[in-house]
């Protein structure tokens, strides 16, 4: 009997992935790595949660079910696009093709990267399916675009300038805020996350702030946790 | 008096249930196999990685010795195997690196460094992981030169082939959308030595000589080629002298 009522609790705790749907295009490497990413995020168990937490994902504390759900709302099914066909993608929203679908790359598995900033990515990307507000579009970064230390922030393509590309958010709410605020939240509050999901949230929360270029967005995103 | 009737058809029902409850229990107490669905694959929640290890056979057997076998040759092995399946899961947030992988000896030590060379140099991740790992544990020269070693290799220019420098997809904006975070994952491994040699230094009981050497290559890392490293090493620094 309590092998069956297991079973059936297992049953019940697939349903949030259930809802979601994976093309037939998605390898089942990616798939496996999607749903491995989703399951450590619902596994995440907070100690509390900063203002900015509160204000994006409407919940006071870090939780994992209340961050698949908040996840669940935005995107329904997973299908496969080359986002541009460069290396550095790993996922992108289309709104003009579908608001619900989150588009992945190979890179999303080829590509060696730390999980906590991989989900990172895709927590980023279904904050640009929110209609509503105009899908949270980015601006162009400011020029000169310094970091705190009054130095030029480079892209990665052939070490360009950041300086006047649509890489920016004057908002801290939006999809890089919403990503800031995640990789912090997780460096400071996660009870269950070890040592080196803590460094890696604190590592790309911190470089992912510099995305906010309205320095007093800024600031009070730096002051949140 | 009479005779008490059962209806055939509930018997029926009831042992298919009763045979179904069975099945259930004694399928509760076999250990797991055979499964193969992708959702299964696919869950190694951190509860689920905390299964001791009862492999018998390590994955890189050719760096392992297998004669006179010492308790920490035993130790070592374990700890190299468990490396190699975290490395393998892709499951960064597995409880054994704060458990079985949180001391490590020098024999351990010496066996990741090997483990570390051997890898591509695009798995940034897995490199950085072991960075991290040995980072906890700098207690010798080694622990050093090996810091060295991470800060001094040549920038890696592109997550696909690191000799390559990154030319970008056809939208070049949308690259750069996301390549703020990637340009530390190209500079990870050293990212991570850098926060390691921070956090040495930090720690009170650190080796007065051995602190030295942290300082001196935060510093030298400022010169790093690697934007992102030289801007950590002068912020690690800045926040030193203060």
């Amino acid at each position: 009997m309590k092998g069956f009522i297991f079973s059936l609790l297992i049953l019940g705790g697939l349903t949030a992935k259930a809802d979601l749907q994976f093309d037939r295009s998605i390898s089942a490497a990616t798939k496996a790595q999607i749903l491995q990413d989703l399951d450590f995020v619902k596994s995440m168990q907070g100690s509390g949660g900063s203002a900015f937490y509160k204000t994006i994902f409407e919940k006071p504390v870090l939780n994992g079910t209340d961050l698949l759900a908040f996840f669940n709302q935005r995107i329904t099914t997973f299908n496969t696009n080359s986002c541009g066909g460069g290396n550095a993608v790993a996922a992108c929203v289309i709104p003009w093709m579908d608001s619900n679908t989150m588009w992945i790359t190979p890179n999303y598995v080829k590509n060696s990267l730390p999980q906590i900033y991989r989900i990172s990515i895709i927590f980023h990307e279904s904050r640009h399916t929110e209609d509503e507000h105009n899908n949270w579009g980015h601006v162009n970064c400011p020029v000169p675009y310094l970091d705190d230390n009054g130095k030029d922030i480079v892209g990665i393509i052939s070490g360009t300038k950041m300086e006047g590309l649509p890489a920016c958010d004057s908002t801290n709410i939006g999809a890089y805020g919403l990503q800031a605020v995640l990789l912090k939240n997780v460096e400071k509050n996660c009870s269950n996350c070890n040592q080196k999901t803590q460094m890696d949230a604190q590592l790309f929360g911190d470089d992912t702030i510099n995305r906010i270029s309205n320095l007093t967005a800024r600031k009070q995103l730096q002051n949140d946790l | 008096m009479t005779s008490k009737k059962f209806n055939p058809v509930a018997i029926a029902i009831f042992m298919i249930l009763a045979a179904g409850m069975i099945f259930y229990a004694l399928r509760s107490l076999q250990p797991d196999s055979g499964k193969n669905s992708s959702e299964e694959i696919a869950s190694p929640t951190p509860e689920q990685t905390q299964i001791p290890v009862t492999t018998t056979v390590p994955p890189n057997q050719d760096n392992v010795p297998v004669s006179n076998e010492t308790a920490s040759d035993s130790q070592t092995q374990k700890q190299l195997q468990i490396l190699e399946e975290i490395l393998a899961s892709h499951n960064d947030n597995d409880p054994r690196m704060d458990h079985d992988l949180m001391i490590l000896g020098e024999n351990t030590k010496a066996k990741f460094r090997e483990k570390y060379k051997s890898l591509p140099v695009e798995k940034r991740n897995d490199r950085g992981t072991i960075v991290f790992l040995l980072g906890r544990n700098m207690t010798s020269a080694a622990d050093f030169d090996f810091m060295k070693d991470v800060l001094s290799e040549p920038p890696c220019l592109s997550l696909s082939d690191c000799s390559t420098i990154e030319v970008g997809g056809d939208n070049k904006d949308h690259d750069e959308h996301q390549g703020s975070g990637f340009a530390m994952v190209l500079a990870y491994p050293q990212i991570v030595a850098l926060h390691s040699l921070q956090g040495y230094l930090n720690n009170k009981s650190a080796d007065a000589a051995m602190s030295d050497r942290a300082r001196d290559l935060i510093s030298d890392a400022k010169h790093s080629r690697v934007n992102e490293v030289s801007k950590m090493a002068e912020s690690i620094e800045s926040k030193l002298t203060h």
